[in-house]
Parts: C-alpha cells; sequence; structure tokens
C-alpha cells in the first residue's frame, strides 16, 4: 500500500495569508488539532497546530526560555487575569497564518510506501502533508485516515480471495461431475 | 610480563623523556600551541572544549609533556568544586527558591521597573558571591526578562546589569567566579582569606553599583500602573513547588557554605566539601525511592552539570603544565620581575591592570590558569609567599571585575547574551562596550585605591 491510497483529500484549504482566527474558528468548530496550510497556488506552507497557537498564548519569555537549562518548568505564580490572556488571543488572532505555521514538517508523496507514513505518525507527528512533486499539497494521512483506508483495503481483500475460493470451488465441481 | 615489571617497564618510559616531535624545542612548541589555542578560542570559530581539549592532546602526543604529567597538571580541586555545585543548585533549583526570592525582591520595591532592576542586581551579585556566577545568570535572567515583558520596558538595562552585577558578586568569594576558583585552589587561600580581602571592596564597588544605574537607565525605565499591577499579582509563595526539598537543598548548601569557611582548618579542601555535600544532597533526595526512581533523579541532576565547561577546564590545564613545564611561564615571570624591579606593590598593580584588560579581552578564564604558574614563579624574586599574596589578589580583582570590560570577558557575559539573543533581544557587542569599558575602570581603579589602602599604604 502507498500514500495514494490511504491520504484522505484536502477539503478545505487554510492559505498562509489568512489571519490566524480563521484557523482559530476553523479547528475549533471541526475539533481539529493540527491541519495543513498552503500558498494561493496550492504549495505546501506547513502544519498549524493546536499546540503551536497555544504557545502563542504564553507570555513569550516562557516559551522563548523554555528550552534553556534551567529555564521555566512552570508558572503557576504568574496569577495572569483572562483579560491578560485575551489580549495575548487578540494579536494572535490579526497576525498571518504564515509566520505561525511549523515548516520543519515531514510530508509524504503519493508514491511513499504506507509503513514510512506511520513511521512518521509515530513521531509524534499526527497528520503527514502528501505532496506531489511540485510541491503542492494534494491529500493528509492521519491515524483516521489510514484507518478507514486499512478497513476499506482489508475488505477489499477478503472479498476478492472469497470470489477467488467460490470460483475455485466451482471450477472444482464442474471438474468432478462427470 | 608480570604486572610488577610491566609498571617499572612504563615508568622507566616516563623516565626516559618523551622526545618531542621532530626534535623540536618543547618552549617553542608548547608556546606555539597556546598561542594557537588561544586565537582559535578567540575567533570562536570553534567550540571552545573542543579547542581546550584539542590543544591539550597536542601538547601530549607531540611530546612537550607525558600523559602523567598532563594528568598532575590538572586541578582537580578545582573540578571537583564546580561539579559539586552544579550538582547542588540543579537539585535546588527544582525547588522553585531562586523564583521567589527574584518575585519576592520585585514586589519589595512596588514593582518600579528601576527598583526592580537594582535589586534583581543585588540579588544577582549575592547569588553569584555563594553560587557560581554563570548559573546564577541562568537562574535570574530568565525571570527577570518575564518580569520585563510585563512590564513593556526595554530588557536591555537588565540584560547589562545582570551582566555587570554578576561579575561583581562572583569577585567577593573563593567560589564566586571561575578566575577564584581557580586561584584559591592552585594557593591554598582560604574561603575565608577571600571573603575578608575582597568582599570589603566588592561591598563598596556594590553600593557605588546602585547610583550608577539608577543614573543609567532610571529615566528610561517607565511602567503603566497596569503594568506594575500584573507584576504585584505574582504570588511568590506558589513558586515553591517542593517544600521538603526546599529544606533539605537549602540546609545541605548552608552546610557546604560552612564546610568552605571550616574546613580549611581540617585540610579539607573546597573540592571535597563541594562533592560531599553534592552526594548528600543526592542521598536525603533519592532515599526511600525504588531503584528505577533513584536512578531518574540522579539522571536528572547529572543532566544539569555543565560537562562542556569541566572539559574545557581540564583541555585548559593540560595546555597550561605544557607551557609551565618547558619554562615559558618562569621568562614571563622573570621579565614581569625586570619590569617591576620586584617591587610588590608595582607588581601587584601591574597585575591588576594587565589582568583587567586582558580579561576583558579575551575569556578570563585561560588568561588567570597561565597566570597562576607565572605568579608562582615571581614568589622567590619578590620576596618570599606573604609578599607575593597581594599579586593574587589583584589577579582575582583584575580578573573578575576586568571581565565587565566587553560582552566575551567572562563565561556569565556570553551566557546572558545567548539567553538575550534566545528571546529576542540580540545584544549588541559595541553597545555593550560602551556600558562595560567604563564600568570596568572605574570597579578597576576602586580596586586599585582599594588595594593601596589595604596593603602599601
Amino acid at each position: 500500500m502507498d500514500c495514494k491510497t490511504v491520504m484522505a483529500p484536502i477539503k478545505v484549504s487554510l492559505y498562509a495569508d489568512d489571519a490566524a482566527g480563521t484557523a482559530i474558528d476553523f479547528m475549533v468548530e471541526k475539533h481539529m488539532g493540527l491541519v495543513p496550510v498552503t500558498e494561493r497556488d496550492g504549495a505546501f506552507a506547513g502544519l498549524i497546530s493546536g499546540d503551536r497557537l497555544m504557545e502563542f498564548m504564553l507570555p513569550r519569555t516562557l516559551t522563548t526560555m523554555g528550552g534553556v537549562k534551567r529555564g521555566f518548568k512552570r508558572a503557576s505564580y504568574l496569577h495572569e487575569t483572562a483579560g491578560e490572556m485575551h489580549e495575548r488571543l487578540d494579536a494572535l488572532r490579526e497576525r498571518p497564518l504564515g509566520e505561525l505555521v511549523d515548516r520543519d514538517v515531514m510530508v509524504a508523496h503519493p508514491d511513499t510506501p504506507l509503513i514510512d507514513a506511520l513511521m512518521m505518525i509515530k513521531q509524534k507527528q499526527y497528520v503527514v502533508p502528501v505532496v506531489d512533486g511540485d510541491g503542492k499539497l494534494v491529500g493528509a494521512i492521519s491515524f483516521f485516515s489510514v484507518l478507514y483506508a486499512l478497513r476499506q483495503e482489508y475488505d477489499r481483500e477478503t472479498a476478492e480471495k472469497a470470489k477467488a475460493k467460490e470460483r475455485d470451488e466451482r471450477r472444482k465441481a464442474r471438474e468432478e461431475t462427470p | 610480563m608480570s604486572a610488577a615489571s610491566a609498571a617499572s617497564a612504563s615508568s622507566a618510559a616516563e623516565a626516559a623523556g618523551h622526545a618531542v616531535i621532530f626534535g623540536l624545542d618543547p618552549l617553542w612548541l608548547s608556546t606555539g600551541i597556546l598561542i594557537v589555542s588561544y586565537a582559535v578560542l578567540l575567533s570562536e570559530k570553534v567550540n571552545r572544549t573542543v579547542v581546550a581539549l584539542l590543544g591539550g592532546g597536542l601538547v601530549i602526543v607531540t611530546g612537550v609533556i607525558s600523559q602523567k604529567q598532563a594528568f598532575a597538571g590538572i586541578d582537580f580541586n578545582t573540578i571537583a568544586l564546580l561539579t559539586g555545585m552544579m550538582i547542588i543548585v540543579a537539585i535546588t533549583r527544582v525547588s522553585g527558591v531562586f523564583e521567589y526570592v527574584a518575585i519576592w525582591s520585585a514586589k519589595k520595591v512596588n514593582a518600579d521597573p528601576i527598583g526592580i532592576l537594582i535589586v534583581l542586581s543585588v540579588v544577582t551579585a549575592v547569588f553569584s558571591a555563594f553560587l557560581d556566577n554563570l548559573t546564577t545568570v541562568l537562574l535570574v535572567v530568565p525571570i527577570a526578562l518575564l518580569i520585563v515583558e510585563k512590564l513593556r520596558v526595554s530588557p536591555y538595562p537588565f540584560l547589562y546589569s545582570q551582566i555587570l552585577a554578576s561579575n561583581v558578586g562572583g569577585t567577593a568569594t573563593l567560589i564566586g567566579d571561575p578566575p577564584n576558583i581557580l586561584i584559591g585552589s592552585a594557593t591554598g587561600l582560604t574561603f575565608v582569606q577571600f571573603l575578608f580581602e575582597l568582599g570589603p571592596v566588592v561591598v563598596v564597588i556594590m553600593i557605588i553599583m546602585v547610583p550608577i544605574f539608577w543614573w543609567l537607565w532610571g529615566k528610561e525605565l517607565v511602567a503603566t500602573d497596569e503594568r506594575r499591577d500584573s507584576i504585584m499579582r505574582f504570588r511568590e509563595a506558589d513558586s515553591i513547588t517542593d517544600k521538603r526539598l526546599l529544606v533539605k537543598s537549602l540546609t545541605v548548601l548552608a552546610l557546604v557554605i560552612m564546610g568552605f569557611i571550616i574546613g580549611e582548618h581540617y585540610h579539607i579542601r573546597p573540592g571535597t566539601t563541594a562533592m560531599f555535600g553534592a552526594a548528600v544532597l543526592l542521598l536525603v533526595t533519592i532515599i526511600g525511592e525504588e531503584a528505577q526512581g533513584q536512578a531518574e533523579r540522579l539522571h536528572e541532576a547529572f543532566i544539569e552539570v555543565e560537562w562542556s565547561a569541566l572539559f574545557f577546564f581540564i583541555g585548559l590545564f593540560v595546555i597550561v603544565a605544557g607551557v609551565e613545564h618547558a619554562g615559558l611561564l618562569n621568562i614571563l615571570g622573570d621579565a614581569l620581575m625586570d619590569f617591576t624591579g620586584g617591587d610588590a606593590a608595582l607588581t601587584s598593580y601591574a597585575t591588576l591592570w594587565l589582568s583587567a584588560v586582558v580579561s576583558a579581552a579575551v575569556d578570563n578564564i585561560p588568561f588567570v590558569a597561565t597566570m597562576i604558574p607565572l605568579v608562582e614563579s615571581m614568589e622567590g624574586a619578590i620576596g618570599g609567599a606573604e609578599a607575593l599574596e597581594p599579586v593574587w589578589w589583584s589577579l582575582a580583582l583584575g580578573a573578575c571585575l576586568g571581565g565587565n570590560g566587553s560582552l566575551i570577558g567572562a563565561a556569565a557575559n556570553v551566557m546572558v547574551s545567548g539567553l538575550g539573543e534566545r528571546a529576542g533581544y540580540p545584544i549588541s557587542f559595541a553597545k555593550f562596550l560602551k556600558v562595560g569599558v567604563p564600568f570596568m575602570l572605574l570597579t578597576v581603579a576602586i580596586a586599585h585605591v582599594y588595594m593601596y589602602l589595604r596593603h602599601f599604604m
């Protein structure tokens, strides 16, 4: 099996020049945590994720210093008000999506074997964008699309085997009939 | 071959000498390795630990010194002191005590930006005196930047003042700054001697530092009442994550500092005190846990040790051992003696200013590591160990205070610069010079006057 048989088509596109607010509303409405973003010409731009958006909801220093040795592990002592957090959310909604997407992500091609896409998902990238030779986004693979396609493929294979068996039995019956 | 005869053959090989490669003069070869290592360190093109280890390796493989002599040149008291303190701080940090102190201080000045800058500078100076200053800036700068973000004021005065204060505070004690650790370890000067010799001048400098910071940045740092309220809402008590750990770690830290003070009377060097304290703290934090949990706790503490810094020191000690064995430092020491005519006061002042200027231009750790055997070589000419003591204090004052002269003058400066860059506030080398050089000159001048009043009046 390869990626083109498993990938789900992209029905609604989020564009890199859209405001982040568009993505936030879309993700909330569809209950999606990780969505591919494209340029206007269809070229894949990156992934926007819930945790990436949450990162911008935090005071900036907490995220920039978070990875540093001896950086912040927790910050409950800040006692921020909802107003302070909302202020950052409002600022975030205005920013272009292209500035916020994660561009450093693993991608698959339509003829990439499915097993490689599964390895990417195992590395905690829960949506694997599928791009063609020109870098255009043609679909995406996730845990759900893999399971759905696997079931379809398995059902097809089982049905084919059953048909073949039936054919064999009929052939045998004809041969045994004098 | 029996073990005994193998050992005897090995020591015979050592004694037979280790021919220097291609019959080169060991003096020129070791000097060349030292100069090239310094040049590459200065260029910052290759990681400093790799440079030091390569330089140290070259000193051995080219035959300037044997492996045995190289290992004898490594100051394991310094390595143990640094490692022990790094482990103690790594465990103590988890309790949240450093955030507590920073937030408590900021609220004590009613979240006034310049007030916060000054109290955080004092906090950093005091922490730098009793921990090492690299660790201190790693602990205080992130919380300072968080406060700056909340206040919506420029972060640069905070970054600059943290650098200046860490170098000033670190000057005060034997464990405060790597140059002092090196000097204390090489000379046997005690923690108490460092505190009583260098502490008073550091207090004077800190008193002068406060109005200077006010004058430099007081007008620039203004925040609205709303912004200041966001700081006053911080609850420092919530930063304490583990009260039992807090009590355990502060108790061990206090005992270790006490151990530095009284240990010297019982011939217990600071390296032993720090490592023993680290072992005790590890024991009291892991006791009662399953084997797996104990291993994880140990791993968490050890992962915070700055291994690259420790190996930098090891490589450096070997390079310096090379030039020391080859006689370069005796030659330079004699030249300095000729220049000062063996006069203790003049030698002290020359050492103070030379150390300050060189430490501003290059990392003060390799400089001091090189200067130590050089100063030791002057003991006879200057009139004995007692006459040499002011020179050691001058070396410590010059190297530590000189570290403020540029952004690469001390490891803490480089660390703050890196933290600033990561947070989106890159520090300009030239802009820092405008603040750092005058501050360095002023503080070294104060140290000069202090040396005169204390030792030569």
